[in-house]
């Protein structure tokens, strides 16, 4: 059993007293089994306290849906927790059966998906869905009377920041654009008082317009509520933008946690140093990207030391990293932020990185 | 749009090839409107014209909707356009049979989206990369199969890799494979649709630096399809920016993505993200009823005023579509209002906004 109190808290500014409504600890994720069994999330641990923002950065394969999905229990008749526990609310997911754990989701997580139309039903009007949500949700929302339930999915809607909301209450999912979908989605998502919300790739299939629309709308509600977030995409910029601290994720590991700011500006692990330098920029002259080289790990193949050594600059050929797998070590804790990285040469990183702002 | 050319044509145009699209038009019947016959018309791509620049890469942006990858079919005679001409070497693209388009096509490539389905999982690499030089039967079997060996090296894929079939190769793998397919006829002109949105960021940055080098080393002109500005920003010499269906501003990239003058590319690059930036906070009035499909359908007046910050129901703006006109040296916007608005602003406005989102008012 894992001590809420003890577990790491990462940022600064949430207070350390706040609630962890989610804890994750040491947990494993894998489809299949036998042979054929791939290790999606190997020995992940992280703690999200109510009113943090927690962004999950990682590319496809990383294992960072994995991750979102064994929270409530999502991942499917394949997947499953061979290891670890889930804690919602100091509730631990694993020991509940699958009603009482269907109550949770009702109740205390939320989820939003990359596309709306997942979660909204093609047939039935935004009113009567977003209805259903207030009324399973919200304490209180069985006993609403059909004036009272009308107001409340106006106010909902318009908090959403959706101007037409008495029109579009009587609209279906594909008469709305993709922005106002994933709005209603969110919308459903914060009906209740949901401690945790999981937004796994949320504006990916927007349009950045409509993107930093919807990143400030979700930014609102979950602040106002004090809503733990976990937020999963594969663009750090975004994760910068948005997140108060973030977590980055490779070949089914996390390998540094941390202040986003801090994360981004002067990134310990090699890879997250890659990423950022990959990123390409608006802002300031056209310069040459530098993109890692090689390609993500095959995640079925059997995990010899660290992942990333194949591809990294510092640790390619190092004997350490080929050998032995890199413990998700603390190396830093100034002004009251914990840096964790997982990586066997990172205080010859360090060295060289002290001072050094984002590239 | 005045018929004397391109208003993105420069004095000091280089000599060689290049391609000029002249008040190019598709629309599509959309659906039936409820309850008339009536079908509604898209205007995809309205009257867009521009001219490359010989061994240049031109970038063209826009969100979903804007009719970009409409205008890159187009010109590559995947669709037929409704109205206007493109023209390569002086020769109308648009009047091409179908022979003649065979003939053309060596010259002109296209390099789709999504690398996960462009290429056809029965096939080899070598087989996939060699089957144009078959088509036009160029050279020996040997020569074939050595002009393959090339085009594999220089998109950085070894001879190991020949015997491949898509599915053990990676996205970033794929796409080098199409461009090498693309390569392979040593085209004058290749358009690439969004040759790195289906790639993990780590990977999109090798195959930028691999178009950039590639065009470089061939000489070849390249016309992107893009989505994300940050990309285009460092891929891309001009940039043209679409939205539904028009030209709305065009110039050097780095002009038009340092400076942005159109109220659109303005909100683009200030919604766009970049590491270290705050996250913008415009008011959700400035987007009421921010829908590029309204502006598909409408006839009149400037198609960007329903979400525009400038605008404000100004009279102009309701009844008259803003043609592009030259706003400061290569920049070419069309907007009314955007020179007003730009002398009361000296200093850059993607700094403004991310200072002050309030600049956007």
């Amino acid at each position: 059993m894992v001590d809420i109190r003890s577990a790491r808290a990462v940022a600064p500014g949430i207070p350390s007293d706040s609630t962890a409504a989610l804890v994750i600890d040491h947990l494993t994720v894998e489809y299949g089994s036998g042979h054929g069994a791939v290790v999606a999330v190997r020995d992940a641990s992280l703690t999200i306290r109510r009113g943090e923002k927690r962004g999950v950065v990682g590319e496809s394969g990383s294992g960072k849906t994995s991750l979102a999905r064994a929270v409530p229990g999502l991942l499917g008749r394949s997947g499953r927790v061979v290891h670890g526990q889930i804690l919602v609310d100091s509730t631990d997911m694993g020991r509940l059966s699958e009603r009482a754990r269907a109550q949770v989701r009702r109740r205390a997580v939320s989820l939003i998906f990359q596309d709306p139309l997942n979660s909204l039903d093609p047939v039935r009007s935004i009113y009567s869905q977003t209805s259903e949500a207030i009324r399973f949700r919200r304490p209180g929302g069985r006993h609403l009377g059909r004036k009272e339930m009308g107001r409340a999915v106006q106010t909902l809607l318009e908090e959403c920041e959706i101007t037409d909301a008495v029109r579009v209450m009587k609209q279906y999912p594909h008469e709305l654009s993709g922005g106002m979908r994933q709005r209603i989605a969110i919308g459903m998502a914060v009906a209740g008082d949901a401690s945790l919300i999981i937004a796994d790739e949320p504006t990916t299939a927007l349009d950045v317009v409509t993107q930093a629309e919807i990143l400030q709308m979700l930014d609102r509600v979950v602040t106002t509520r004090s809503t733990a977030l976990l937020f999963i995409t594969h663009n750090l910029a975004v994760v910068s933008e948005f997140c108060d601290t973030v977590s980055v994720m490779y070949g089914g590991r996390i390998v540094e946690e941390g202040v986003c700011r801090e994360v981004v500006q002067n990134p310990l692990h090699p890879y997250s140093r890659g990423l950022v330098q990959a990123i390409p920029a608006i802002s300031g002259g056209r310069r040459a990207l530098v993109g890692i080289p090689g390609d993500p790990p095959a995640l079925g193949d059997p995990e010899r030391g660290c992942r990333f050594e194949p591809r990294c600059s510092l640790g390619n050929g190092v004997q350490v990293c080929r050998e032995q797998v890199p413990a998700l070590e603390q190396v830093s804790a100034e002004h009251g932020s914990v840096r964790s990285v997982r990586c066997h040469l990172v205080d010859r990183r360090r060295g060289d990185t002290t001072g050094d702002a984002a590239v | 749009m005045s018929g004397d050319g391109s208003p993105s044509e420069p004095a000091r145009l280089p000599q060689g090839s290049a391609l000029e699209v002249i008040e190019l038009s598709k629309s599509f019947a959309g659906a039936k409107a409820t309850g008339t016959r009536r079908r509604l018309i898209i205007e995809a791509v309205r009257s867009v014209t521009f001219r490359t620049v010989p061994g240049g890469i031109l970038g063209i942006v826009g969100e979903t909707g804007s009719g970009k990858s409409t205008l890159a079919r187009c010109i590559a005679g995947l669709t037929k356009p409704s109205g206007g001409r493109v023209l390569w070497d002086g020769v109308d693209l648009t009047s091409l049979s179908r022979e003649e388009w065979r003939i053309a096509r060596r010259q002109l490539q296209i390099v789709l989206q999504n690398p996960y389905s462009t290429l056809d999982p029965r096939m080899t690499v070598l087989d996939t990369v060699k089957e144009p030089l078959d088509n036009y039967s160029i050279g020996t079997a040997a020569d074939r199969i050595e002009a393959v060996h090339q085009v594999l090296a220089k998109v950085g894929l070894g001879p190991d890799f020949q015997s491949r079939l898509p599915a053990k190769l990676s996205g970033g793998q794929r796409q080098r494979v199409a461009l090498a397919r693309a390569l392979v006829l040593n085209p004058a002109l290749v358009i690439l649709d969004e040759p790195v949105s289906a790639l993990d960021v780590s990977i999109q940055a090798q195959v930028v630096n691999l178009i950039l080098t590639l065009q470089r080393d061939l000489g070849i002109s390249c016309i992107v399809i893009l989505h994300d500005l940050a990309v285009a920003r460092q891929l891309c010499d001009r940039v043209l920016v679409m939205y539904a269906g028009r030209v709305v501003e065009q110039g050097d990239a780095e002009v038009v993505l340092s400076t942005p003058a159109h109220p659109y590319t303005r909100a683009l690059v200030a919604a766009s993200p970049e590491i270290g930036k705050e996250l913008v906070r415009t008011s959700r009035a400035e987007h009421a009823g921010a829908s590029s499909t309204r502006a598909t359908h409408d006839t009149v007046g400037c198609r960007y005023r329903f979400r525009c910050t400038l605008s404000r129901g100004a009279t102009v703006c309701q009844i008259e579509d803003p043609e592009l006109e030259m706003f400061a040296g290569t920049q070419y916007v069309a907007c009314h209002l955007a020179k007003n608005s730009a002398s009361d602003k000296p200093h850059p406005v993607s700094e403004q906004l991310r200072t002050t989102p309030s600049a956007l008012t």
